[in-house]
């Protein structure tokens, strides 16, 4: 089972108010498992972030072989990857570098893929 | 793995009216239409799967009384694990109630020692609210007296509100085996969801088989008043064709889930940690079934 309380701990490790500025954990659905923000965004903008990111994922990954995708937009960055059969989203605003995203989402990927994959249903 | 359980009490105490609301299906309107019992009906009941209970509801009527006491005497009271007594609270004969119900436990005590004993005092609805509390504990007094050396526990109930659940939810909790382990069991999951309460329902009747608190609740009556409120809307459910599923209520103070969990239970799980998303819990709920499942098979066997 997931300790609900403990994930948003675990992903706001990744958050710096410098730089990220939202992290997720989501279902290929959209619903959100478990979200750190920064202070400067609201709650809100992350399930909406969520639910917009899982379907851009989804629509991408015709052959299922997609490992991450990187989304530039006009006032925001945001990396998306697979962990385990949830959805990992790390985004932050226009100055962050692509680099950076990346090797964060990478890490935060590697720390939970073995614990997340005992948990059954997230297989 | 049947267990037998008595329905007695004199005729028109309410019992078969009882029986319906709980186990079949019928709203308290419902029971206007249900007539006198003749002898003893039998039914089986499917409760937690594997569990079977052989509810007797024996006519209350003179006649069949007179013939449980004697000619059928040990085919009734053998092999009985629980006598449920009903009273009617507006009943004028009150020496001969308590002293049928003294045959019935001497009776029980011949063939069936070990039987739990409840006693339900019905029909509470027809007595003005500021002496409930009084009649019910003389009524309460009156029936340990004349049950000695046996020891019954007390019930007052009503059709018309969810003291009758509360009643039939402690008798059904006595007869389900190992319900510390399941209850053991359903802690832990509460701790690991980080829940308020856990509690567990069985799926057809929605009595409360087990349940789980990390905060306490000022509230005492509140799982009898979600078992009614929650079957009400059951009924009202499957009255418009529509299968009820599962359940998500929200506040600002807190969220429920009620959703199916194992093929015979429904759980509720009652967060208020705003920090925690639904899907979270969700998800949790799906990873306890299946243990759960195992388990409670495993109970009933």
């Amino acid at each position: 089972m997931l300790r609900s309380k403990i994930l948003p701990q675990i992903l706001n490790q990744a958050i710096n108010n410098t730089d990220t500025k939202g992290v997720l954990l989501m279902k290929d659905d959209g619903s959100l498992i478990a979200c750190s923000d920064a202070s400067t965004s609201s709650h809100n903008t992350s399930k909406i972030v969520a639910a917009i990111t899982s379907n851009i994922w989804t629509a991408y990954n015709r052959n299922s072989d997609l490992q991450y995708q990187l989304i530039d937009c006009e006032e925001g960055r945001f990396v998306i990857t697979r962990v385990a059969s949830l959805l990992l989203c790390v985004y932050s605003d226009i100055n962050t570098e692509f680099g950076l995203l990346k090797l964060k989402t990478q890490k935060l990927r590697e720390y939970l893929e073995e614990p997340l994959s005992k948990v059954e249903h997230v297989q | 793995m049947k267990r037998k359980v008595l329905l007695m009490g004199r005729s028109e105490s309410g019992k078969t009216s009882m029986r319906s609301i709980i186990f079949a299906n019928y709203i308290a309107r419902d029971t206007m239409r249900l007539g006198v019992t003749i002898d003893v009906e039998h039914s089986h009941v499917r409760f937690l799967g594997n569990l079977v209970l052989n509810l007797w509801d024996c006519g209350g009527q003179e006649g069949f009384l007179e013939s449980y006491l004697t000619t059928q005497r040990d085919h009734i009271f053998r092999n009985v694990e629980v006598l449920i007594y009903v009273f009617d609270i507006e009943s004028r004969e009150h020496q001969k109630d308590i002293k049928n119900y003294k045959s019935c436990i001497e009776a029980i005590s011949q063939n069936s020692k070990d039987a739990k004993i409840f006693c339900l005092i019905h029909k509470m609805d027809l007595v003005p609210e500021d002496q409930r509390d009084t009649l019910f504990k003389n009524k309460e007094q009156e029936i340990r007296q004349a049950s000695l050396p046996l020891k019954p526990t007390c019930f007052r109930t009503s059709i018309w509100d969810e003291t009758l659940y509360k009643a039939w939810s402690s008798i059904v909790y006595s007869l389900i085996p190992n319900v510390k382990v399941l209850e053991h069991n359903l802690d832990k999951f509460c701790k690991i969801c980080e829940a308020d309460e856990v509690v567990l329902f069985e799926k057809a009747t929605f009595l409360v088989i087990s349940h789980s608190a990390r905060k306490v609740h000022k509230d005492v009556h509140r799982f009898e008043k979600i078992s009614t409120i929650i079957k009400q809307f059951f009924l009202s459910c499957s009255k418009s064709q529509a299968n009820f599923q599962a359940m998500e209520v929200r506040n600002s103070n807190f969220a429920a889930f009620i959703d199916a969990f194992t093929s015979n239970t429904y759980i509720m799980v009652i967060m208020s940690d705003p920090t925690i998303e639904s899907s979270a819990t969700l998800l949790n709920i799906q990873v306890a079934k299946s243990h759960f499942e195992k388990f409670i098979n495993s109970t009933s066997n």
